[in-house]
């Protein structure tokens, strides 16, 4: 993370909340306001890459959208690049850019080239800049063959590469990247996060926000991460001291076959077990449990309460602390666990 | 692991009395419900039904005001009962036309779930039939509006006592037949065509407008027009009717044959006519998904 | 420049536009837009078909329509007139003010939205482009129903007939825009709204009869709606029948000229003030409303 004064922050949020009004008409659930954001502090500095963590609904692209222009808050505010959101979003405009996961926007009619030229029109590029910044961009990404074929003949990750080059174009100083690889198959969704470190390198004062929900994307990319979970940020630190911040707590691994009322509650009750997380196993009977335990001793007491439920132990093991760990611990499921409050 | 033919037919409904009618029903209904919904979900009920009746209404009072000002007289004639039904009934044509074809560019453009209702359904069809009985619903209510308006406002000469209803529900359901089989044709040639060209269905009830003696008897036609008319189910179809409502057509040149050979007629180019379309959609669907364009994306 | 953030970035001068700067790349955009239109127009040329048969199916069954009532053959002309007519409004109403709820839909309008741009610029450049497909079908329909139907035009002055032509056009498309803007905010009501209008737009703006037999109060009324007095203006200036006007025409001018102003600023203020509202309840990316 780059040094700079505590005033310089590309992204700044006070408070932030967003309530997204309830249908009145309706009855149960859906009578409800619903809190997308909970009052959300966030503070990033210029030439950061950081990265936004949590499970869907979690209220990632509800934030992204409000530092974008796209929606205001309920309450709070929002600086980017020391341009109020909500005030000012002439400047914050300028010096923005946004690519979506999963986006297949783009007029089927018009060849890739044209698209881009496109929306470099609407930065106030002049034609030949924008072309040339263009064709170095596919060359980069490795997309300069497909220039001129059209929209409605791409495949999908040749359409979300097509969106990548778009968001870069105007050489934004703040990049939202919401979920970039979704969908995205292993090749080029490692193109693309190569890209974006090289590009965020090149320049110190370009900032990215990425939000996410893959773990290892967030490790692998991210100066500091913030999970985020039912609207609130609960943690943010960079990965590593996320990690360290565990302590001597170590996450451990077993596969179980048959056992009765055994449950995360349950587990979450042997002494010395901070969080558990179960999940299916690969047949009907097995099941997997996901422990962060307070140290090494735990093993024993733990192993003989999956005994005393009569499941059988298939596989043991205790594994170096990830992301996905540190998430179970501050929000107490897995990240592809959508708990209601 | 292979499945069996067993489990396949199971899945299909097939080798199970009416299975065939089940699998079609599994579409159909469905996509009824899906219909409705989109075109009443969008607003609470009291502004639908408002809007429901407006837009007939100030559609067919510009078919009132042109009569008005062409013949300076009053509503209270024949000749504007002919023409003011005909284009009440005409709605059913452009909504059955346009229900079924539009959703091929709903489904495909805008929403993107053609090809999971594709794969999910036994086929289009029953799907793109589903799909327009809401239109159905919806045109079948305001043309009892527009009929009751134009009695309660405009005199209109339509009497109850001496309409021949299972004379024109015959008639009207025959007609109501051959458009479906054009929408689907229609819709068949949506799969093909972009975005932008959605509007053939339009074009379509434009001809049929044109050229079948909803407004006008086909009389006044160039001949040769006059002959194509024959061929065209609407055009027995709107004589079948007025018939039914009237006693009598208002074309001089059908004026003599008689109830029966207007349904013989209607009937015979409604056979002709529905297996047309079937042949062209069936046609287009397989172009269609030769050249990859089942859910292309195509818009500008 | 204090923002309670602390110090902004040293690069106002880049983020803050001059009025010609502003202007330019709104241009830009509105040409960028623009080129999207025409591009895809000359690459899939199925409208063709459709924007030149349909108007011309259309003044069929009306010119057959008046003729079978008994109607002097003047109103021929003035079917053909109206045809033309709606073809630029259709264009408005549906090739511009709707699009917006396209683009929400494949995604588009946030991104437009995140653009330094004004929204105007995007509607302008889709009217530009538009104008293309538009005045074909236009140029075609009134060419080929006035050979097929034998009727005369007797345009004694051009000038004034371009004049109020484009006077109409400019109204029109300021009303377009200010249509678009409820697009920001809504998505099926707004699309659905804008289908109930289309039908008594037509009936009050006398697209097939001359205005006044709508009677003087209703006719009144209806000069409120540009395309009325675009409508009457022209017919008065194309058809030797002195009788046919509802106001004099350079009354109808005058009115037009402020309604273009008017539509234009209309659109302007609806466009912020939506574009607000959207941001607020959060519906400006809602998908499928």
């Amino acid at each position: 993370m780059t040094k700079t004064t505590a005033e310089q922050w590309a992204i700044r949020t006070a408070d932030l909340r967003r309530t997204f009004r309830a249908n009145r008409r309706r009855k149960g659930p859906e009578a409800q306001d619903f809190v997308a954001l909970d009052g959300v502090n966030l503070r990033v500095a210029e030439g950061e890459l950081f990265g936004l963590l949590g499970p869907n609904g979690a209220g990632k692209t509800t934030l992204i959208k409000i530092l974008a222009t796209l929606m205001y808050p309920t309450s709070g505010r929002a600086w980017v690049c020391g341009y109020d959101v909500q005030a000012d979003p002439g400047p914050v405009k300028k010096l923005i850019n946004m690519v979506s996961g999963g986006e297949h926007s783009g007029y089927g009619a018009l060849t890739v080239r044209e698209t881009l030229w496109m929306f470099s029109q609407f930065y106030g590029l002049d034609s030949g800049r924008a072309l040339r910044r263009i064709d170095e961009l596919m060359e980069v990404i490795g997309f300069k063959d497909q220039a001129n074929t059209k929209i409605s003949k791409l495949s999908t990750g040749m359409r979300q590469k097509m969106n990548f080059i778009r968001g870069f174009i105007s050489d934004p100083r703040v990049l939202f990247l919401d979920e970039p690889t979704l969908g995205l198959d292993v090749s080029v969704s490692r193109t693309i996060r190569q890209f974006v470190k090289d590009w965020v390198k090149a320049r110190p004062d370009r900032t990215v926000l990425l939000t996410t929900h893959y773990m290892a994307e967030a490790d692998e990319m991210c100066d500091r991460v913030a999970i985020i979970d039912h609207g609130r940020v609960l943690a943010c630190d960079s990965p590593d001291n996320l990690k360290r911040s565990l302590g001597r707590d170590s996450a451990v691994e077993l596969e179980l076959a048959g056992g009765r009322g055994i449950s995360e509650g349950s587990l979450a009750a042997v002494p010395g077990v901070r969080r558990a997380a179960v999940a299916n196993g690969d047949a009907a009977d097995r099941f997997r449990i996901t422990l962060i335990i307070e140290r090494d001793e735990v093993v024993q007491p733990l192993l003989g309460y999956v005994a005393d439920c009569g499941a059988r132990v298939l596989s043991f093991r205790k594994k170096e602390v990830t992301l996905e760990d540190v998430f179970l611990s501050v929000v107490g499921r897995k990240l592809d666990d959508n708990g209601e409050r | 692991m292979a499945v069996s033919e067993t489990e396949v037919k199971a899945r299909k409904g097939d080798g199970r009395a009416g299975g065939w009618f089940r699998e079609a029903w599994r579409s159909f209904a469905p996509a009824a419900w899906l219909g409705w919904q989109i075109e009443s979900n969008w607003t609470d009920p009291f502004t639908f039904a408002v809007f429901t009746l407006v837009r007939p209404l100030s559609g067919a009072l510009i078919i009132v005001v042109m009569y008005l000002v062409a013949t300076r007289t009053n509503t209270r004639t024949d000749l504007f009962a002919q023409i003011y039904t005909g284009n009440a009934l005409f709605t059913y044509l452009g909504a059955v036309l346009f229900g079924m074809s539009w959703v091929i560019h709903e489904d495909r453009e805008h929403y993107e779930m053609i090809r999971y209702v594709y794969i999910g359904t036994s086929h289009l069809y029953w799907y793109l039939l589903g799909r327009a009985v809401a239109k159905f619903l919806v045109t079948s209510l305001s043309v009892v509006v527009l009929i009751a308006a134009g009695k309660l406002f405009l005199g209109l000469r339509l009497f109850w006592a001496t309409i021949d209803w299972v004379y024109f529900l015959i008639a009207f359901s025959l007609g109501l037949v051959s458009a479906t089989g054009l929408g689907l044709a229609l819709a068949g040639w949506m799969l093909l065509m972009a975005r932008q060209a959605g509007m053939v269905s339009e074009v379509a009830a434009g001809v049929f407008y044109l050229a079948c003696g909803f407004l006008f008897p086909i009389d006044v036609l160039p001949r040769w027009a006059q002959a194509v008319a024959r061929w065209i189910p609407f055009t027995w179809w709107n004589e079948g009717m007025r018939r039914g409502l009237f006693g009598h057509g208002n074309s001089q040149l059908l004026a003599g044959l008689s109830n029966r050979t207007i349904l013989i007629w209607l009937v015979l180019s409604t056979l002709i006519f529905g297996l047309l379309s079937l042949i062209a959609f069936f046609g287009a669907e397989r172009l269609a998904k030769r050249r990859g364009l089942l859910d292309q994306l195509t818009s500008f | 420049m204090t923002t309670g953030s602390g110090d902004t970035w040293a690069h106002e001068d880049d983020v803050r536009d001059t009025l010609a700067r502003a202007l330019r790349n709104n241009l830009r955009a509105a040409w960028g837009r623009a080129y999207v239109r025409v591009v895809g127009v000359n690459r899939e040329l199925s409208w063709l078909f459709i924007d030149v048969l349909m108007p011309l199916f259309n003044i069929a069954a009306y010119v057959y329509l008046y003729r079978s009532m008994g109607a002097p053959k003047a109103y021929d002309g003035f079917v053909i007139l109206g045809a033309l007519m709606t073809a630029y409004w259709l264009n408005v109403l549906w090739s511009m003010a709707a699009q917006f709820y396209w683009e929400r839909e494949i995604g588009h309008l946030e991104l437009y939205m995140l653009a330094p741009i004004s929204p105007m610029a995007i509607l302008f450049g889709m009217s530009f482009g538009g104008i293309f497909q538009t005045t074909i079908r236009a140029v075609a329909t009134v060419i080929m129903g006035a050979l097929i139907f034998g009727v005369r035009f007797q345009i004694e002055n051009p000038v004034a007939v371009l004049g109020v032509f484009l006077l109409t056009l400019a109204a029109l498309y300021g009303l377009g825009m200010t249509a678009a803007s409820l697009y920001l905010v809504y998505g099926r009501d707004a699309w659905n709204l804008s289908n109930l209008f289309q039908e008594p737009i037509f009936l009050l703006s006398g697209i097939n009869f001359p205005v006044k037999a709508l009677g003087f109060w209703t006719a009144a009324v209806a000069c409120l709606i540009p395309l009325t007095l675009g409508m009457d203006a022209l017919r008065q200036l194309v058809f030797d029948d002195p009788g046919i006007g509802f106001i004099p025409v350079g009354w109808e001018v005058f009115g037009l000229a402020i309604s273009a102003v008017l539509t234009v600023l209309a659109a302007w203020k609806a466009l912020k003030a939506l574009e607000d509202l959207a941001k607020r309840q959060g519906r400006l990316t809602l998908k499928w409303q």
